[in-house]
């Protein structure tokens, strides 16, 4: 899904704070220290997640000119998962035992040289496993303050909040009733929203609410 | 009360609007002022809405038709209590149309059309894409606005309130086949 092309399904936030006075220096900096790299597999890690250039996965030359759009901001969030299918880490797991205890002429292996050669055997098959890529377009209008995430996918969303405060230290919130009010900063319209109960378009309840 | 509770406590004010919008579709036309200073627009719900009672596992009623909301299904669900889950939204502007599949407690969309670009270079057509998903995003944004500016005020929803529930009482009971005495 994408914000060019293809289907338009996607997350709306707003962006609750103005960016400060040489935003567009500190933005690019900020955008490319959290651009994306490859998952560090040396470091035990499974996955990455970081910036690109919209539409191009392996594209994290991110400069002004790239990526602003007037008025808006675009890039892409790539999210890299390396996943060892669970059948063929049994498979593996099962030679390299076999291959141990003929070689220690040990009858089993004890708990502990289980568990250190399962982290050793998955660790090996990451490092020859091809990652699972996935890339989602994001566009900030910087004027309106509304963000978008091409996804509705809830983990990811998750992933993309935290993801813009680590990069830019904006407060963003999702659109919602409650939040289409407040972005008004109208402390009383906030509290009236607040105040009232569900209505009943039935007459039931004898009241007027 | 935290950021979260207050997201999900007033999730009901966006089924509400949709279901203000069925009735403002009956009654008018569907013409509503979004308040942007451009005139009305035309909203109603077409191809396929959903009524469901508050609460988790509450009973669902889900209908497709061209006018799901001239159904008797959907009039029956609205009689019985329940409120539009999510709609079909189908808005005109100026000739222009847009669709969305909009989600009542988070005003969320999915599934949207916009009108046909009018620009031919690809740069140009992306950004004519996003300025109209703008407009539709600010469009229901406005309809929203609207809506709370009657559903806030205690003299206005008397009256809104009251009208929403003769247009309720009014529509025909189901036809339920029998061959009267």
């Amino acid at each position: 899904m994408g914000a060019f092309h293809g289907n338009l399904t996607y997350s709306l936030y707003f962006v609750l704070d103005e960016p400060e006075a040489g935003f567009r220096e500190r933005f690019i900096e900020s955008l490319r220290t959290h651009a994306f790299r490859d998952v560090d597999v040396e470091a035990g890690k499974d996955r990455s997640l970081g910036w690109t250039v919209m539409g191009d996965p392996f594209d994290v030359d991110l400069t002004w000119e790239r990526v602003f759009f007037d008025p808006y901001v675009v890039v892409s969030l790539r999210e890299d998962t390396i996943k060892v299918p669970p059948n063929a880490l049994k498979a593996h797991l099962q030679k390299r035992e076999r291959e141990l205890l003929k070689a220690s002429g040990k009858e089993r292996l004890d708990k502990g040289e289980r568990t250190a050669l399962k982290a050793d055997v998955l660790d090996q098959l990451r490092r020859r496993a091809l990652p699972d890529i996935r890339s989602y377009d994001v566009v900030w209008h910087t004027v309106e303050g509304t963000l978008r995430l091409w996804s509705t996918n809830k983990r990811l969303k998750e992933l993309f909040e935290d993801h813009v405060e680590k990069t830019w230290g904006l407060r963003i919130v999702p659109a919602a009733p409650y939040t289409y009010v407040m972005r008004r900063a109208k402390a009383d319209e906030e509290a009236a929203m607040l105040g009232l109960d569900p209505a009943d378009f039935t007459g039931a309840s004898g009241g007027d609410a | 009360m935290d950021l979260a509770d207050r997201l999900v406590n007033t999730g009901y004010l966006g089924r509400e609007l949709l279901t203000w919008l069925w009735f403002k579709s009956d009654k008018q036309q569907g013409l509503i002022d979004p308040g942007d200073g451009q005139g009305a627009i035309e909203v109603s719900i077409v191809d396929r809405v959903t009524l469901a009672g508050l609460g988790q596992g509450a009973d669902r009623v889900a209908v497709k038709a061209e006018d799901p909301g001239s159904t008797a299904e959907a009039r029956m669900a609205l009689k019985e209590g329940k409120k539009v889950e999510q709609a079909m939204l189908r808005i005109v502007r100026d000739q222009r149309e847009w669709r969305a599949n909009v989600k009542g407690d988070t005003l969320g969309l999915s599934g949207i059309k916009i009108p046909a670009l009018l620009t031919r270079e690809e740069d140009d057509r992306a950004q004519e894409r996003l300025v109209l998903i703008d407009l539709l995003d600010g469009l229901i944004a406005g309809l929203f606005s609207t809506f709370m500016v009657v559903r806030a005020d205690p003299e206005l929803w008397t009256a809104e309130l009251a009208a929403m529930r003769a247009w309720v009482l009014g529509f025909d009971e189901p036809d339920t086949g029998e061959i009267p005495d």
